[in-house]
């Protein structure tokens, strides 16, 4: 049965990095910027830990491979009020007003298809160029002219609504710098959340014989403090031997230090099942391109940080860039693919190292690098069915597996991805 | 149904000083802020530490095992001894009612929507209710010069309305005048919060909160909890000429006496389950008094940090 649960936390959130934290005078425990699909599915994994040990279920519990360890969960997005929030898309950039002061400018990054064009309009960055590993099969992609300063506080989530609007590739750029200037001027509009602020806390260890504190025991921990109505959203599905006889509604510690946060699941009424749907202004749009136009260009938006085996590259992907039969849904490794696809060209942040601590094996996990929520990738879809494949895709997880056993990054939910059309930029001979 | 979690109600008898380390302006001594809205609040590592302690210092309310089991264990360093966390998890102490000198009633306790909504966020989370709490919220939209009070409010006086000739309630905060109601729905939750934060025999306390209660706008709450703290200026003195120590002048910033803050406390019963304890033991919770009087924060020897802590539990809604 499948369970969507809404997580509020209740103080702020420390969600640990890979950086040790010991016994060292002045040490500092630092958080990420963001809730990482691990806490959530390892906290939901020990709620139901939790379930499995007062129904007396004789099932391993605490060791790697363990039935409980490969529940899929999916999450986390983001809710605020009555909207659902993802990590911004990386192909739109928000820059400082110009001279001008007509308020944010904003820059859409879209490739450039027209490669005749190419060499007159200097290209040769961005792994597009003349000494590019991709330069025959990526398309270069078109930049601001002028040196702009990044906007100094960009919006680090976007809403839903937006989101649906930008997938279905109708937003301009004006349009986005009234959004942005709107938004920012009082940060009270629904379209945006401003990344999440970080609280630095100072500790000392007193001695229980002084009362003083103890000599060299100055530490700080860093956390996350989220807006009061946030909440998270996940959905994981319990296997037949684990019925849960009542609805999640509880208390449990999230993260580092153990703060709170509660957990209640979500009804049908509640609409829970549409966070998880394609809504059908995105499929209607993927149609009306395959209908209309001669090629259709699909986006992929990482709605959470994914693993990728070659890097930032997906592993379902060739040597060609070319989507191979890897590229289909666990449950259907005997359906041939829906799509091939061809990646033309990716907006991919810097990456995030991404650790975790494995209660079965009682240590740290591996520090790895993903490729970041908020990534864009742009295809080509070379044949089959987009508005299937659309369909059945949509926030599913497109991370790899790991070589290594003892990560399980599909079931936990990285790499979870939205997707939406795109259009390659005419090159500006063209528009000129 | 089985409870895993109080709230605890802490009322500070005299000043309490969670420190921020030093400041940079005009106050040395800053007390701890939350980040984004600036309000004083205790951290749950300093609320755990003092439970820890005062455990520990009553040996016959607990064992060395239940502290242990309890609020954890540290490894002694060997291979074999991990040590081992805590059961109890015990959340910030977040602001509920902070007090301001009045021109009338002597000082109120103020308080603001802001304030009820994360309460409320924190009730349900615990399965608790507060009478009244659900109107409030609903109904009440407060203007910025506007403040609602109990029906047995002693904070008012009458002043000369708009009208000619009328005259309308009136209390009288710091340096500000407010045009006061006498709120039904927030008599009900105020009446109710009186006997959660006070012992049921604490009749006088409980009368002074609903006699001095008052539900501000966010905006004024946050000039209050912002510029009405308590500065104390402090001197150390040259044990031999008897004179102020060169350099030896600094203000510290305090949670006034009669602040009241709230938080949760949780037990994970998948850690209390392993414990070695004695069956009368199991129930971590139980052991909590129905109020415990701790010294949270610095300068304990200069009488400060005494607080009153009372515990509700097992969905205990008066």
């Amino acid at each position: 049965m499948e369970h969507t649960i809404k997580i509020q936390p209740l103080d702020p959130l420390m969600i640990r990095d890979g950086r040790p934290f010991g016994k060292t005078a002045g040490a500092r425990a630092h958080t990420l910027d963001t809730v990482t699909p691990g806490v959530v599915a390892g906290t939901l994994r020990s709620l139901l830990r939790q379930e499995i040990l007062n129904k007396d279920i004789s099932v391993s519990t605490n060791k790697k491979g363990s039935p409980v360890s490969q529940i899929t969960v999916r999450g986390p997005l983001y809710t605020l009020g009555e909207s659902v929030y993802f990590p911004m898309p990386q192909d739109v950039g928000f820059y400082e007003p110009d001279a001008s002061d007509q308020g944010a400018v904003t820059f859409l990054r879209r490739p450039v298809e027209e490669k005749e064009h190419q060499d007159e309009m200097g290209f040769g960055f961005l792994g597009t160029g003349v000494t590019g590993l991709h330069e025959d099969k990526l398309w270069p992609v078109q930049m601001p002219v002028e040196l702009l300063k990044p906007l100094k506080s960009p919006p680090a989530y976007i809403s839903a609504d937006l989101m649906i609007r930008w997938l279905c590739d109708e937003l301009n750029e004006e349009q986005w710098s009234k959004k942005v200037d709107s938004w920012g001027s009082t940060k009270q509009s629904s379209s945006f959340i401003e990344a999440f602020p970080k609280e630095i806390r100072t500790h000392t260890a007193i001695d229980e014989t002084t009362y003083t504190a103890k000599d060299k025991q100055l530490f700080s921990t860093e956390s996350l403090v989220l807006p009061p109505d946030l909440s998270f959203i996940a959905k994981f599905k319990t296997p037949e031997w684990l019925e849960l006889t009542k609805d999640i509604n509880q208390l449990h510690s999230f993260g580092g230090k153990r703060r709170l946060a509660h957990f209640q699941e979500l009804t049908s009424t509640d609409c829970s099942e549409d966070i998880w749907t394609c809504p059908d202004a995105i499929l209607q749009a993927v149609e009306k391109q395959t209908v209309t136009q001669q090629t259709t260009y699909l986006r992929m938006v990482l709605a959470t940080p994914a693993f990728f085996s070659k890097g930032w590259i997906p592993g379902w992907l060739d040597e060609h860039l070319e989507s191979t039969d890897k590229l289909k849904l666990d449950h259907q490794e005997q359906c041939p693919p829906l799509v091939k696809l061809k990646l033309r060209w990716a907006c991919v942040p810097h990456w995030n190292a991404v650790s975790g601590w494995s209660y079965g094996a009682k240590k740290p996990k591996a520090v790895r690098r993903m490729a970041p929520a908020g990534s864009v990738y742009f295809f080509e879809v070379l044949e089959g069915d987009p508005v299937e494949f659309v369909r059945k895709f949509w926030l599913q997880s497109m991370s790899d597996r790991d070589r290594r056993l003892a990560f399980f990054d599909k079931e936990d939910g990285y790499g979870l991805a939205t997707w939406g059309i795109w259009t390659p930029q005419k090159s500006k001979e063209d528009t000129q | 149904m089985k409870t895993d979690n109080v709230i605890y109600m802490l009322h500070c008898m005299t000043p309490v000083h969670v420190g921020a380390g030093q400041g940079v302006g005009a106050i040395d001594m800053p007390m701890i802020r939350e980040k984004v809205t600036q309000w004083p609040y205790i951290p749950g590592s300093s609320i755990k530490g003092v439970h820890r302690d005062y455990f520990r210092n009553n040996a016959g309310l607990s064992s060395d095992a239940y502290v242990n089991i309890a609020f954890g264990k540290e490894s002694s360093g060997s291979d074999t001894d991990g040590g081992a966390a805590g059961a109890l998890v015990m959340s910030d102490a977040r602001i509920l009612v902070f007090p301001v000198a009045s021109g009338h009633g002597t000082f109120a306790y103020v308080t603001c929507p802001l304030v009820l909504k994360r309460l409320h966020r924190d009730l349900k989370a615990t399965h608790m209710d507060m009478p009244g709490i659900h109107n409030i919220l609903d109904k009440v939209n407060l203007l910025q010069k506007t403040a609602l009070v109990h029906e047995d409010s002693k904070l008012l006086f009458q002043a000369e309305g708009t009208n000619s000739g009328s005259s309308t309630d009136t209390l009288s905060l710091d340096e500000f005048k407010f045009e006061a109601e006498k709120n039904p729905e927030f008599t009900e939750w105020a009446s109710s919060l009186a006997k959660q934060i006070f012992p049921e025999d604490d009749t006088i306390s409980q009368t002074m909160l609903t006699e001095r209660i008052v539900l501000v706008s966010d905006e004024a709450f946050q000039y209050f909890v912002t510029m009405c703290s308590e500065i104390v200026p402090r001197i150390r003195m040259d044990t031999n000429t008897k004179t102020v120590g060169q350099g030896a002048l600094w203000n510290e910033e305090y949670l006034p006496a009669e602040a009241i803050l709230y938080g949760i406390i949780w037990c994970d019963t998948s850690l209390s389950g392993k414990s070695s304890l004695k069956n009368q033991d199991e129930n971590l919770l139980s052991k909590l008094p129905d109020q415990a009087f701790l010294q949270i924060g610095g300068n304990a020897t200069v009488g400060k940090g005494r607080v009153r802590c009372n515990y509700i539990q097992r969905g205990a809604a008066k």
